[in-house]
């Protein structure tokens, strides 16, 4: 908005911003709408978690939704969360009165581990893309040292000359570089 | 004709600097594909004075290719077994080859066992083909239950990727909003943003109105708390002499109160 001329005191957007977020914060409870409908399409509720670092950032964000109304209802900022500790934030949830399908992750033993014991009757689904992320990190190591010998034998691979092809320039008297028009 | 060499030399270079990505990207067998397809091309250039830049670099090239043949096979049938691997779970579903029968998980589970008894590489000579034998059976035989409940249960999908795309999506409009390419504050500020969901303006308004005070007090406590980290390395990174002398004040001021807590005067009688 400054930028269109519009003077705002940054500080002060800040503080609504965040007001805002608390409020976003306060609205959970407004999403048990959405579990109802979900559950009487599909006669019960899918739980997953997944852990999100955007650009990499720490700690990650653990995220609960809810897979077939693809609602978020709880997310948690944690360094490696014991399997405990997630079960003490997943509590509220399994005490909703609604039916349990499954339960989706990855393979993080404590993600695992929390869901299994929150909803011990539903059975678990892991993510099969991890599935083949891990089944394909130790044969990408082998592609990453054929990538370091190929880079070993072309890293010194000759420049392109400059003027005529093959050698040194040998311009003819009195003409100066660039000579030869087919290579200019 | 000297930026057109000059593409072709730039072209060798970036086949040796191919990036991969789990599962299926593999840097190095698409670098070696990529030169394989420049020499053979170079390979039908003509003997002429012009090609002679050309024709020089390809001894380096077909030395390279020839090197590493057989490396390159065996990562090549390593990627094609990742692959089957992939197709035995209908990995990703494609609604087009839809099978007639729906799948179950014992079928599947039955035919990953025979790909896998199948698949014996030697463990020497073909070492992508080891270690990813090595990993599929340790990982299928720890997971393989888990991995294949999406088959009798409908609508239960494959893969955990429906919040990463979300978040992508919050992420774009928070790069929109910011005008800022970095969008580092989600990290602090997400666990708010992907809370929430609205269809219109309208609906907004309603949401928001209908949040009860306590709640609201709660979460901008947690807002605050989320951010006090970041703020401090500012405070910092702003004035380090300032920022440390405020924490010892805290502290001191700390230790008072619960030096006082303690003194005689306060214990309990």
């Amino acid at each position: 908005m400054q930028q269109r001329g519009l003077l705002v005191n940054e500080r002060t957007v800040g503080k609504l911003y965040r007001q805002f977020l608390a409020l976003l914060g306060g609205m959970t409870s407004q999403h048990q709408q959405r579990l109802e409908t979900a559950v009487e399409q599909h006669g019960g509720l899918i739980w997953a978690i997944d852990a999100l670092q955007p650009e990499g950032s720490d700690p990650p964000l653990y995220v609960l939704y809810e897979v077939l109304s693809n609602t978020p209802l709880s997310a948690l900022p944690e360094r490696n969360p014991t399997a405990e500790r997630l079960q003490a934030w997943l509590q509220p949830y399994t005490q909703l009165p609604f039916a349990v399908l499954a339960t989706l992750s990855d393979g993080e033993k404590a993600v695992v581990a929390a869901l299994k014991t929150s909803w011990a009757s539903a059975p678990h689904q892991r993510c099969q893309l991890h599935f083949l992320n891990a089944i394909a990190k130790p044969t990408l190591e082998v592609d990453a040292h054929l990538r370091q010998h190929l880079r070993d034998e072309i890293g010194a691979l000759a420049a392109v000359p400059e003027t005529e092809t093959g050698g040194a320039p040998t311009a003819p008297e009195g003409i100066s570089a660039p000579f030869c028009p087919s290579r200019a | 004709m000297i930026a057109i060499e000059q593409h072709i030399r730039c072209a060798i270079r970036d086949a040796v600097n191919r990036s991969s990505r789990k599962p299926f990207t593999w840097g190095g067998l698409a670098g070696y594909e990529q030169l394989e397809a420049i020499a053979q091309a170079l390979h039908h250039l003509p003997d002429e004075k012009e090609t002679v830049y050309l024709r020089s670099v390809l001894p380096q090239l077909d030395r390279a290719l020839s090197v590493h043949a057989e490396l390159a096979a065996d990562v090549r049938a390593a990627h094609t077994q990742l692959r089957t691997i992939a197709a035995c779970l209908h990995y990703p579903a494609d609604e087009a080859a839809k099978p007639s029968v729906p799948l179950t998980g014992q079928a599947v589970g039955q035919v990953m066992e025979h790909l896998l008894s199948e698949f014996r590489p030697h463990p020497k000579r073909q070492k992508a083909q080891a270690a990813l034998q090595c990993a599929w059976h340790r990982v299928w035989k720890a997971w393989k239950e888990e991995l294949l409940t999406c088959y009798r249960i409908p609508s239960l999908p494959a893969d955990n990727l429906q919040m990463e795309s979300f978040f992508n999506q919050v992420r774009q409009r928070e790069r929109r909003i910011s005008g800022r390419a970095s969008t580092q504050p989600l990290g602090a500020l997400g666990a708010y943003q992907v809370l929430f969901i609205a269809e219109s303006e309208q609906d907004l308004l309603d949401q928001l109105r209908n949040v009860p005070l306590a709640d609201y007090q709660a979460q901008r406590q947690g807002v605050a708390r989320c951010e006090a980290s970041r703020q401090q390395h500012r405070r910092f990174h702003h004035d380090p002499a300032k920022a440390i002398a405020a924490l010892l004040d805290q502290h001191a001021t700390r230790r008072a109160a619960l030096t006082a807590t303690q003194s005689p005067d306060n214990a309990p009688i």
